[in-house]
């Protein structure tokens, strides 16, 4: 279970003062479930993402973030991603020089490390690169290629998942996996992250458009707007929000 | 007791050798200035008097300092030409097409007064006071200069004449345990190719310079790749002169310092002929307490048209207290030519290092893949029989770098 208990956090802006963006957020996201996050532009959504994957600069004033009794805040990022949290990024980052296999299996084995774990040997690794290259259909001479230099938003949005399907987290974070992907790109990608879904797992969507929804089928919808969760609901309050827009519905919650 | 001075014993070392006019006239130009200190221009970051100091008044090395260095060519075999401060051991069976020859008599040193740790080495060279390497033939194998000062002090001279249309593969170590200073001269003749890869590695109480003057004639090009780590102070210059047209010449280098560790790499690159081509790319990384000393300068006279000069320096500071200095300049005469250059530095990506340790990596870790992936650029296209030994530098450094 990821539980977040009134969480406040700021963003240190190049020497400004910092910036509160997260406004006593709480939310709380059961093994087994998936639960979408929806929000305008500059909700605070990516803010979220990276305050639970311990990015420096973002720094939690006050409340709590556990997963599984771990009090996440107090772990550097590897150690997070070591307890099972990934991180699909909005924007992944171009690594010049690394082949994309390489850096899957240096942070596999990092991870494996970090937990006490035996390397993977190099025939299962390739086996499951190949298996898993098959599902996203993703050719396997882009995964020689260096980390998403040259590739298209969609590909390494592709990239993305690819690696979160590599790496098998317990606690897994969407950050708007779905822009850059035209509509067959989505399903592929959709029914790969599905085949994730499993009682031991937890998946926090955060998305602008109910569109991805229609391929991952969320238990519960959260409406973040000005840092906090402002409305929570079933799938039906997704279908909601595209009808009727965040105003209606922040004014309902008022 | 108070050790002598540095500056007194180069001039007993000098007094004690025979007298000849050219070794003369290279101890007048270096004692004109004396010691390369800040005060003198080229040397604003490199202050040798300082360093000579500052060693002397350090403990003697251990004896396993003196001795932990190897060669990293030394798996490579080919023929080896090892240099020391008081012997010279030649190949023990002569490649094909190599000749050489040892002088007792010091040669003219172009440029002396404006290089004075060359004129140095010129003024102190001995035993013998210089070796001339003829090539004239393309040998099969690399042939390998090894400097070690092995323990002592250094002073060696040694020139290279590559003949016409010959392909010469030269793999250049220098090992620093106290003092060296060396001067390699390379005269590349119309149509040959010169290969040059060097690697510096030292200790930390080392004062070290190499010193090259290559000179490419018609049509001549030269490769160069250098991955350097620094020492107590280490100074690596290049002088390349094209003298008459249509040579190319590539100049790549790694500096890799970490604390305590200076390293300065210096260029002068003269077009002095149409249609030539300078392709530079050197690339650094800095620790806490490393300095890193960049300095280039492309002149391009007026008979120097259709000139093609790139010169490219990126550094990278990896922890705060990392230090880098650059000079890049470009001196233009001539009106149709292509010159650029480029210089940067900064710290890593925050994006990139936060996303790395996302996906499990250690931070140690992540550094090290990203600033190998920063640094890797600069071995692309060195010379493919180096290639894996420099490669080994960088990892090695990057491994073990704190
Ligand atoms: N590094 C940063 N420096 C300054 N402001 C930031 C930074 N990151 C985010 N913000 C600000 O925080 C707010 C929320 O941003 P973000 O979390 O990216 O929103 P969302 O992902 O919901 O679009 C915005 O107002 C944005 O400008
Ligand atoms: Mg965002």
């Amino acid at each position: 279970m990821l539980r977040l208990n009134d969480l406040h956090a700021s963003v240190a802006a190049d020497d400004a003062e910092p910036k509160p963006i997260l406004n006593g957020l709480s939310l709380e996201v059961p093994t087994g479930e998936v639960h979408a996050i929806m929000g305008p532009n500059g909700s605070g959504k990516s803010t979220l993402a990276y305050v639970l994957a311990g990015r420096a600069g973002y720094s939690v004033t006050s409340g709590q973030a556990e997963f599984d009794g771990d009090d996440f805040l107090a772990l550097d990022p590897e150690a997070r991603a070591a307890k099972g949290l990934f991180l699909s990024f909005q924007y992944p980052v171009e690594i010049p020089g690394v082949p994309v296999m390489t850096f899957v299996r240096t942070a596999m084995n990092a991870q494996r490390a970090a937990r006490g774990e035996p390397e993977i040997t190099a025939p299962d690794f390739l086996k499951k690169a190949r298996e898993t290259a098959a599902v996203l259909r993703i050719d396997a001479d882009m995964l020689k290629r260096p980390l998403n230099v040259g590739f298209s938003g969609g590909e390494k949005k592709r990239l993305e998942i690819f690696q979160m399907l590599m790496l098998e987290p317990r606690l897994m974070i969407l950050d708007e996996t779905d822009s850059g992907l035209d509509i067959d790109a989505l399903k592929v990608v959709a029914e790969g992250v599905n085949t994730l879904r499993a009682p031991s797992r937890a998946m926090l969507v955060i998305t602008h458009y109910q569109r991805l929804l229609d391929y991952i089928r969320p238990d519960r919808v959260h409406v973040l707007a000005g840092g906090r969760i402002i409305a929570s609901g079933g799938p039906e309050l997704a279908h909601r929000l595209e009808a009727e827009g965040y105003d209606a519905i922040r004014e309902a919650a008022s | 007791m108070t050790a002598a001075r540095p500056a007194e014993i180069f001039a007993a070392r000098y007094a004690a050798l025979p007298s000849d006019p050219r070794r003369a006239r290279a101890w007048e130009a270096f004692s004109a200035r004396g010691l390369p200190s800040r005060r003198h221009e080229g040397w604003r970051w490199t202050d040798v008097a300082a360093a000579l100091d500052r060693q002397a008044r350090l403990a003697p090395p251990e004896a396993h300092e003196v001795q932990s260095l190897a060669d990293p060519f030394e798996a490579l075999g080919g023929g080896v030409f090892r240099f020391t401060g008081d012997r010279f051991t030649p190949p023990r069976s002569r490649p094909a097409g190599v000749l050489w020859r040892e002088r007792a008599d010091a040669p003219a040193l172009n440029g002396a007064e404006a290089t004075p740790l060359a004129a140095l080495a010129v003024a102190l060279s001995s035993g013998p006071a210089s070796v001339e390497i003829e090539v004239a033939a393309s040998p099969v194998e690399p042939l390998r200069l090894v400097f070690d000062d092995q323990g002592g002090v250094m002073h060696r001279h040694v020139l290279v004449m590559v003949r016409e249309g010959v392909e010469l593969d030269v793999l250049e170590t220098h090992l620093g345990r106290v003092t060296s200073n060396v001067v390699v001269e390379y005269i590349v003749e119309d149509g040959a190719r010169l290969s040059r890869s060097i690697i510096q590695s030292a200790n930390d109480r080392a004062v070290q310079a190499a010193h090259a003057n290559i000179w490419l004639a018609r049509a001549a090009a030269l490769n160069q790749a250098c991955v350097a780590t620094g020492a107590l102070l280490s100074r690596i210059e290049t002088r390349l002169v094209h003298r008459s047209g249509g040579s190319h010449a590539r100049m790549n280098a790694v500096y890799l310092v970490r604390s305590g560790r200076h390293c300065d790499l210096t260029s002068h690159v003269r077009h002095d002929a149409e249609g030539c081509t300078t392709e530079q790319l050197v690339k650094g990384a800095a620790r806490a307490g490393g300095k890193g000393v960049f300095q280039g300068k492309f002149h391009v006279t007026r008979s120097a048209q259709k000139t093609d000069a790139k010169m490219t320096h990126h550094a990278l500071l990896l922890d705060d207290g990392a230090e880098v200095n650059a000079k890049p300049e470009l001196e233009i005469y001539a009106d149709d030519v292509a010159c650029a250059h480029g210089n940067t530095c900064g710290s890593l990506d925050p994006a990139a290092l936060f996303y790395c340790r996302q996906r499990g990596l250690p931070e140690a870790v992540a550094v090290a893949m990203l600033t190998d992936s920063f640094l890797r650029e600069a071995l692309s296209g060195a010379p493919p029989s180096a290639e894996p030994a420099l490669a080994a530098e960088l990892a090695a450094w990057l491994g073990t770098g704190e």
